[in-house]
């Protein structure tokens, strides 16, 4: 017998550790009927299905006291919360839900007895809250708690250390459901910063009219923090209209975090041609050719093409040079040659690449020591630009060198290029055929063999007349 | 007849002589760039403060080799991944480690002062302001960045501080120090971002507030959500054993049962909460003998599952076997409070 009593005890405490599932309104103990509530009287209080303990035990003189038997007047032993207090824990955390002082607990919870759990006075958790706080009315995409009306998942009713009494720091408590996401913040590199602690800087925590709540839509939202991103989208001389575009941001970045900064939702080419991979309308007579005619079965890419980088070119934001340059590039066949006017080249290749007569290790492109880059770029008149001879995208010869160029009406001026394996020879619409060796340089202080026909002859067989370049 | 045929012959095999050539010329056309499988080869300057420094591909030494510009962003930004790449490299591994910034600009006092003032004491800094280095390696940008291993062969050529530059480099790094890495070479260029819009994340969603609601005593609530969870992600078996752990904790043993019964889980503990689902259950549809049988069927699958124990007290206390009670009760508070006795 002893030992049952103490099986007893033991269940009672491993049931408060378990919860165990809660016996009924019949499982529950009755109480004695000889103190204020009869059948005659105060019948009321233990009518209904969740009633307070002490009204179920008949202990009414733990909130009440006499004040005249005779009258049969009686008070509160002491004020709300006070009184309350006497039995529930104090409250001592920072942030105090204010109905507390307001009204008191009554404001939320019946004293004897109701028809709600934990004694509410409105039918369920979201009504009691919606007495007094309107959320995320009429709000078309809901939080999945404020949806179902459980506004505790995130805020304490009562008393909480966190601001707008959340049951934990703003760090923990999204992720506290959002596991996925969580695990997935802990295994990428690159996390955008508001998703630390900051969730509620692009969500709205109950609901919003927002695709996933937030608190506005992409650019918008992004260019609440991202003020540079906006004047680069906006007010360069050339934008992106993809960028100002709804949705725009989203459409190259992911919100949360990538394994590739900066937070890109994809490899960069890839986002590029998900748009690119068709002609794009610059203007009522303009139109961008696809993108991937010029680099598909290519064999030699430009390197930031090959890294599948066209960020490496292109602010993809917007810019004040042609074609969304990240930097000045001119935009000609010729062009006298200024440091500033390559700044573009220059963020990668060496300046000295066609600044120094003579090179040694630094290109290739040379007839024994001397820099061939050197002597065509490098003139105040006529500086032939990189795109006389480059291709800026790809190629099917090495270095991505062209095969021919659009040159005024002359759309393929060839460049015959050939390559071996010390030099090279040009045979192009521009000089005559040209050889370079870098180990014997070709020796040009002899007279050249003229062997291609004069202009007026192209003419005369269908080609525009044209001054060649010199 | 004999001699035009021979004439002929000799026309053709010149013919193909000449195509051979030019079909081979084409083929060993140099690239200017050293390419990854080749030896690295050796070579030597001077650091910026004028020590000797010396790679040969037979020393045995992994070798980072930084082509930089002091006058390029993207280089400073280079320099700043690798610093950071080689904050991550064990020291022990620094041993057998050689890193060169080569740079043709050292005259840039304020960018070289940083690096030394940041990177690691293994970076040296070379002048190579004729570009012998940089010839030889055939680099034709900054930043440039090879990586080779012990043997001197070349693992990677990086070009370009690219939207994958200091994965790469890393994992090439790793790849030649043989440090475990959990982003393989190979895996660099798949782009992983947050999925927190899959089925099983918006399941996982569910579930945590199923918790949450069970935790305040809201088991009906919680009921709900963890059926949530259920219909999204019927495979999640960790929300089907939440959804039948909160069905017998509500009295509905028979919709627990119909739940649990089917599911084919794997790993000892899934198993275990099966069987404690089913016990449970069988408990409160008072089929004690098949509740017992499930229960320890449960523990010799995972003895660490408190419940397990409790209910297993509470069919022994139905019965009146308070001896046994007892010894499941305290076996479940012992792993409750982490006083494990075995």
């Amino acid at each position: 017998m002893k030992k049952l009593a103490t099986v007893l005890l033991i269940f009672t405490g491993l049931s408060s550790v378990f919860g165990v599932e809660k016996p009924t309104v019949a499982e529950r103990p009755t109480t004695e009927q000889e103190t204020c509530i009869t059948e005659e009287c105060h019948a009321e209080h233990t009518a209904k299905p969740v009633v307070h303990d002490p009204v179920t035990e008949g202990s009414c003189e733990a909130c009440h006291e006499t004040v005249s038997i005779e009258e049969h007047t009686y008070k509160l032993t002491d004020k709300e919360p006070a009184l309350c207090m006497q039995c529930h824990d104090e409250l001592t955390k920072q942030y105090i839900h204010s109905a507390l002082d307001d009204g008191g607990c009554s404001q939320c919870h019946e004293m004897h007895s109701s028809e709600n759990e934990f004694r509410l006075v409105a039918g369920t958790v979201g009504d009691m809250c919606a007495e007094c706080h309107e959320v995320a009315v009429d709000a078309t995409h809901l939080h999945g708690p404020t949806s179902v009306e459980e506004c505790t998942l995130c805020h304490d009713p009562h008393e909480s250390d966190h601001e707008n009494r959340l049951v934990m720091g703003l760090d923990q408590l999204c992720v506290f459901c959002h596991v996925t996401t969580k695990e997935e913040l802990a295994s990428i590199e690159f996390v955008h910063e508001p998703t630390g602690d900051d969730c509620i800087g692009c969500h709205d925590p109950h609901g919003a009219d927002n695709w996933k709540m937030l608190k506005a839509e992409a650019p918008e939202l992004c260019f609440s923090c991202h003020e540079e991103i906006q004047t680069m989208a906006q007010v360069s001389e050339h934008k992106h209209d993809a960028v100002s575009e709804p949705g725009g941001c989203l459409k190259c970045h992911t919100p949360h975090a990538s394994s590739v900064r900066p937070l890109l939702a994809s490899v960069p080419i890839t986002l590029c041609l998900s748009c690119h991979e068709e002609p794009q309308g610059m203007s009522v007579d303009e139109v961008l050719p696809a993108f991937i005619d010029q680099i598909k079965d290519k064999e030699y890419l430009h390197g930031p093409i090959k890294e599948n980088d066209c960020g490496g070119c292109h602010m993809t934001h917007g810019s004040d040079h042609f074609r969304l340059l990240a930097a000045e590039y001119p935009q000609k066949f010729y062009a006298s040659f200024e440091e500033a006017k390559y700044e573009l080249c220059f963020g990668c290749h060496e300046k000295t690449l066609v600044q120094t007569a003579t090179a040694d290790g630094l290109t290739d492109f040379r007839n024994g020591n001397q820099n061939l880059h050197f002597l065509h770029v490098n003139k105040e008149r006529r500086g032939r630009t990189c795109r006389a001879c480059h291709q800026t995208h790809a190629s099917n010869q090495l270095k991505h060198i062209r095969k021919s160029v659009s040159y005024g009406g002359w759309k393929d001026l060839p460049l015959n290029f050939t390559k071996t394996d010390t030099g090279g020879s040009c045979d192009p619409g521009c000089h005559l055929t040209k050889a370079y060796d870098r180990q014997t340089a070709v020796d040009y202080t002899l007279p050249p063999v003229r062997r291609r026909p004069p202009p007026k002859l192209r003419a005369r067989s269908g080609i525009q007349p044209i001054s060649p370049p010199r | 007849m004999t001699m035009r045929t021979a004439r002929a012959f000799i026309a053709v095999v010149v013919a193909m002589l000449a195509f051979a050539v030019l079909i081979c010329e084409g083929a060993s056309t140099p690239q200017r760039r050293i390419r990854e499988g080749a030896t690295t080869p050796e070579f030597s300057a001077v650091d910026t403060t004028g020590k000797p420094f010396a790679y040969t591909p037979s020393g045995g030494k992994v070798l980072m080799l930084a082509f930089l510009s002091s006058e390029k962003k993207r280089s400073q930004g280079a320099a700043e991944d690798m610093f950071a790449v080689l904050s991550s490299v064990p020291p022990a591994k620094l041993a057998s480690l050689q890193v060169a910034f080569v740079m043709q600009d050292v005259d840039n006092k304020e960018f070289i002062a940083s690096i030394h003032k940041e990177a690691p004491s293994v970076v040296r800094i070379l002048d190579d302001d004729q570009y012998d280095i940089w010839g030889k390696f055939g680099v034709i940008a900054t930043p440039t960045v090879l990586v080779s291993d012990p043997k001197g062969k070349v693992l990677c050529v990086k070009p370009g501080r690219t939207y994958d530059f200091a994965a790469v480099v890393k994992s090439r790094l790793f790849q030649a120090l043989e440090i475990p890495h959990k982003v393989g070479p190979d895996d660099v260029p798949a782009v992983r971002t947050v999925g927190n819009s899959t089925l099983s994340a918006k399941a996982r969603r569910h579930l945590q507030m199923a918790r949450s609601l069970a935790k305040k005593g809201r088991i009906t609530s919680a009921i709900g959500q963890a059926r949530t969870a259920y219909e999204i992600d019927p495979n999640l078996s960790e929300a089907a054993l939440e959804f039948g752990v909160l069905l017998c904790q509500a009295g509905r043993a028979q919709e627990a049962v119909k739940l649990v019964s089917p599911l084919s889980v794997e790993g000892r503990h899934d198993k275990a909460q099966v069987n404690l689902v089913l016990g449970w259950a069988h408990r409160r549809m008072g089929k004690l003998e098949d509740a017992e049988k499930y229960l320890l069927e449960g523990i010799r699958q995972d003895a660490a599952l408190d419940r397990l124990f409790f209910e297993l007290g509470r069919i022994y206390q139905e019965r009146n076997d308070a001896e046994k009670a007892m010894q499941a009760y305290f076996r479940a508070l012992q792993l409750i409070y982490g006083e494990d006795q075995e």
